[in-house]
């Protein structure tokens, strides 16, 4: 069996690459199925087909790996998050036996009834926010929306704070720059505090909701472990609401925001919006098609295996480009074109695949819904500010605009 | 029509992988679930029955699983 090839030239962390990655995956899906990129100690895999296949297989790959740092974590790192911080395997990066029981957990409070009961209020308040800048010349649309909205709909969900938002906010920004991005030793450290700092703050608004039950979802949570405590306890709550406090944002605001820039600089394609309606669920789809808010996802294999008839060693650690599958010309026509009439767009895997499948995937997708309903609607002449630099997050793993300007009632 | 005359329907062909692909739609349970106990599976107790979810809307078996998978209200 033929040895893999190195990935000359990748490096996901690269300025431009972070900037726009699918010109470099464009050219490594045509050169091969697979490579090994020794800097990160991965294989990378970007054809649709072979990352449909890896999240479908969980006898050959583990998930073990998916929350793990990308970057060795310095001895000082390490021990400033050995001092309590707790977090074992859960939802994303759980193997069964463990894995079934944790989402089992989360679908029994997180369901479609809940979801259409929360729909009002979402929308009522993200029309708050649309209303407050619409009549403002220019705006950061991350900042003003693509942020608040989805951060409101998960930490209010948890049960958090308003007050906290910001605080939530910046930590959920080191946490990314932690796991998936590149710090030095220093940084390292100082975000090691951090992450430990967010930690202790999930622990005790967990305790707290078991002293004093309130209308969410830790609460829930809570009272299902005590009905069932042989599928669930209070450690396992405290690493499930850790795991949701970034994930059940993180990716619906890069999704406003990526989406947001491909309908704008489409505007054919955001008049259709605005003129057909009934259109927006399937623009929902090709947005997270063309620019989704997952780059990458990670598995371990467990089991010597192979990969387009190259050899894969157990252990290997392995990253599915997301974004690279999502513009394969082997599963899409003209991939790299942007259109909210797509007839495939739902075959992308954003949310993953299998029992994985992301669990906050109804929730993200009505947000965006709301999104676009609302800005079709309330701000349809809104505009991109020409000529800006656009910042994405510079991390492995999540792809998402830092800024967006925007002229609501567009310009001039 | 006798069987050998019947020919495959390839728009049906293409719609059923197009579900399988969409839905990881598959045969066998997994981790102990499967259409059987699923909140989507119109008659609970029957062999084979009707998926309500949006994006099947089909015939599925009680031992099939798919990735909308979700708990029945009992469970």
């Amino acid at each position: 069996m033929a040895t893999c090839p190195f990935a000359k030239g990748y490096d996901p962390l690269d300025p431009a690459t972070v900037l726009d990655p699918y010109p470099v995956f464009g050219r490594l899906r045509d050169e091969g199925p697979v490579f090994f990129l020794p800097e990160l100690d991965h294989y990378i895999v970007t054809r649709f087909d072979d990352v449909e296949q890896m999240l479908l297989d969980r006898d050959t790959w583990s998930a073990a790996n998916a929350s793990s740092p990308l970057i060795k974590v310095c001895d000082e790192a390490q021990a400033v998050l050995a001092e309590g911080f707790g977090r074992v395997p859960t939802l994303s990066n759980a193997d069964p036996p463990r894995h079934g029981p944790m989402r089992k957990s989360v679908l029994t409070v997180m369901t479609p009834r809940r979801l259409n009961a929360l729909e009002p209020t979402l929308r009522a308040y993200a029309e708050d926010l649309v209303r407050g800048f619409a009549d403002e010349s220019v705006i950061d649309l991350v900042d003003r929306l693509a942020f608040p909205f989805p951060g409101y709909a998960a930490f209010s969900l948890l049960g958090f704070p308003d007050e906290d938002t910001e605080m939530l906010k910046e930590w959920s920004a080191k946490r990314i720059m932690f796991t998936y991005g590149r710090l030095d030793d220093v940084e390292q450290v100082e975000v090691a505090h951090e992450i430990s700092a967010f930690w202790r703050y999930v622990e005790a608004h967990v305790a707290a909701r078991a002293v004093t039950p309130a209308e969410d979802l830790t609460s829930d949570l809570v009272q299902l472990s005590r009905a069932k405590p042989e599928q669930l306890n209070e450690f396992d709550i405290v690493n499930m609401v850790y795991s949701m406090a970034l994930a059940g944002h993180e990716t619906t605001c890069n999704t406003i925001g990526n989406g947001m820039r491909a309908l704008l600089s489409n505007r054919s394609q955001w008049r259709q919006l605005i003129d057909e309606p009934a259109t927006i669920p399937n623009a929902v789809e090709e947005i997270l098609r063309f620019d989704g808010p997952v780059l990458n996802h990670r598995r371990v294999a467990r089991v010597d295996t192979n990969i387009g008839g190259f050899r894969i060693p157990a252990g290997s650690k392995v990253m599915m480009c997301f974004a690279s599958a999502a513009h394969d010309p082997a599963r899409f026509d003209d991939p790299d074109s942007f259109d909210v009439d797509r007839a495939d767009a739902e075959l992308h895997m954003a949310f993953g695949k299998g029992s994985h499948l992301c669990l906050g995937a109804p929730l993200g997708r009505l947000e965006v819904r709301i999104v676009l309903e609302l800005l079709t609607t309330l701000t349809p002449t809104m505009t991109l500010i020409p000529d800006q630099d656009f910042d994405y997050s510079p991390n492995a793993l999540f792809r998402g605009l830092r800024r967006l300007l925007v002229a609501p009632g567009g310009l001039g | 029509m006798s069987a050998q005359d019947a020919s495959i329907d390839e728009a049906k062909f293409e719609a059923t992988q197009r579900l399988i692909r969409l839905t990881a739609l598959r045969g066998t349970p997994v981790e102990g679930d499967s259409c059987a106990n699923c909140y989507y599976y119109l008659e609970p107790g029957s062999d084979l029955s009707f998926c309500w979810h949006e994006k099947l809307q089909t015939l599925v078996g009680a031992g099939w699983w798919c990735h909308h998978w979700e708990m029945t209200d009992e469970t």
